[in-house]
């Protein structure tokens, strides 16, 4: 899937960390909720009806 | 001499009838009881002691001109800080509203108010009804009454704070991934997260709309059930102790842990007290937890992002680290991301819908660990705490967290789920299961806390990820 880096991402909604510990755990987060996304994304395909 | 502070719901409400009991005075023990206690606990964060009196003083001259509003005339009930409540300062545990009053009352208050009950005050919460407990919200998060040293849970962290520390009886709490059970099971108390769109939103801070609700937490099933009842004004009848009849699943996938393997045991010994009330047990598995929660954090990240985007601009002011840090990465989501993530709703919905074809409630543990410790969080990280309660806030089926026990003195909860509409099922189960354990009802300040609560307490300066 396409998907834009996450400081684009971040960016085009507005918001700019400025701090290095918000950066680091919004990325933390981003990557869980990628991992998700594309586990959905990859069940819904596998068990496409 | 027992403090009317200590009745249950029913006991006082007895008492206001027969005579021997004002509501006044019972507000006055509940106040007393909270002077005593809650510079421990730091569940309550706004007291309006004088309309609180005010509000008691008129339900006795309303039961005494003979005008008895039901079960919860007379009885106080706190309020989690996300609920208006007219002329108060509901601030949402966020400096970002620091000043602000609210207009009116949430229409679940409003309901709260003709039912008679008594607004005893405002209870924490983690900032924004998101994650926690941060540094740096308004307000210190509460301490777990059980073990100082370990979190409540969240969102709904001051109610079960309060409940379990014998502050008072009933809270208004709400949930959007887990926030009434997690803390009712961490706390050892009852916490009910009702069918999705059952309970009126009005006057609560939404954080994701789709998977928001109300929900009633109390120290009892029996008492959650009249709180529940009042709030959806929807009569609940009066169960039959016996489950003859019943057909309950046990989840057997979703009760392994690996940081609490014993989970498992727990909930077989949980399943084994429901078969001797007469239900017939059965094992079933639900879809991949995982899966699930994969879903569900993709829904609730996305509407969050969207709810409070406003505060999020920039580096986000003067919102907390925390949340600021969890909503905004709900950036990094696309579109698509979210369809997807609503299609796999609904079919993993239909799929929980089938499984409870064949039973009338399936059981799992509401978490999959005791209350972490503070500690446990140094650094200030966040992090999922596991548990089972975020599927059923996608999905909309009613979820109910009774206490099943201890495990190194920390209470676990136990999750009942049941079809769409039928939470008086669930309190039938949760309330034959509570009086067939006795794991629920002790209050924790009396329990084990008093040398504990003697302790400085140390500031609190953790975070844990969304609930």
């Amino acid at each position: 899937m396409n998907r834009n880096p996450l400081v684009v991402a971040l960016a085009t909604k507005g918001i700019t960390p400025t701090q290095r510990a918000d950066r680091d755990a919004i990325e933390q987060t981003a990557a869980f909720l990628v991992q998700s996304a594309d586990r959905v994304s990859a069940w819904l395909e596998e068990t496409k009806e | 001499m027992t403090s009317p502070a200590d009745l249950s719901v029913t006991e006082a409400g007895q008492a206001l009838r027969d005579g021997s009991l004002t509501a006044e005075q019972l507000a006055a023990a509940h106040l007393a009881r909270i002077d005593e206690r809650n510079d421990a606990i730091g569940a309550f964060v706004h007291l309006d002691s004088d309309a609180t009196r005010a509000a008691a003083r008129r339900a006795d001259q309303e039961l005494s001109a003979g005008l008895d509003r039901g079960p919860l005339h007379g009885i106080p009930v706190a309020i989690k800080d996300i609920f208006d409540v007219a002329g108060w300062p509901v601030r949402y545990g966020s400096r970002l509203y620091a000043d602000r009053l609210a207009p009116g009352d949430a229409t679940t208050v409003g309901r709260l108010r003709e039912a008679g009950a008594v607004l005893l005050g405002l209870v924490a919460t983690y900032e924004l009804a998101i994650v926690g407990p941060g540094e740096d919200g308004l307000y210190p998060q509460p301490r777990n009454p059980w073990n100082l040293d370990h979190i409540t849970g969240g969102s709904s962290s001051g109610c079960a704070a309060a409940i379990a520390a014998g502050m008072v009886r009933i809270a208004l709490g709400s949930d959007t991934g887990g926030s009434v059970r997690s803390p009712s099971a961490y706390c050892g108390i009852v916490g009910l997260k009702p069918t999705k769109d059952a309970l009126p939103k009005e006057g609560v801070l939404p954080l994701a709309p789709s998977l928001d609700t109300p929900g009633a937490m109390a120290r009892t099933v029996h008492e959650a059930r009249l709180l529940h009842a009042e709030i959806a004004q929807r009569p609940m009848p009066e169960p039959s102790l016996s489950l003859q009849g019943l057909r309950i699943g046990i989840a057997r996938n979703w009760c392994l842990s690996d940081d609490l393997p014993a989970i498992t045991g727990y909930t077989d010994d949980a399943a084994a007290s429901l078969s001797l009330c007469g239900a017939t047990l059965t094992p079933l598995d639900l879809p991949d937890l995982d899966l699930m929660i994969a879903a569900a954090a993709v829904l609730i990240h996305a509407e969050g992002l969207e709810t409070h985007r406003e505060h999020l601009s920039g580096d986000g002011g003067r919102m907390g680290r925390m949340p600021y840090q969890s909503m905004a990465a709900g950036a990094v989501l696309t579109e698509q991301d979210v369809a997807n993530a609503r299609h796999a709703a609904t079919r993993l919905g239909t799929k929980v819908d089938a499984a409870l074809q064949d039973v009338d409630a399936i059981v799992m543990p509401t978490t999959l660990t005791t209350a972490p410790a503070f500690a446990d969080f140094a650094g200030g990280s966040a992090k999922w705490t596991p548990m089972c309660t975020l599927p059923f806030n996608m999905t909309g089926h009613p979820a109910l967290s009774v206490p099943m026990g201890f495990s190194d003195g920390l209470p676990l909860g136990l999750q009942i789920v049941g079809r769409p509409n039928e939470e008086a099922t669930l309190l039938r189960i949760g309330e034959a299961f509570e009086m067939s354990t006795n794991h629920g009802a002790p209050d924790a300040f009396a329990m084990t806390l008093r040398a504990p609560f003697a302790r400085e307490g140390s500031p609190i300066a953790t975070s844990e990820e969304m609930t």
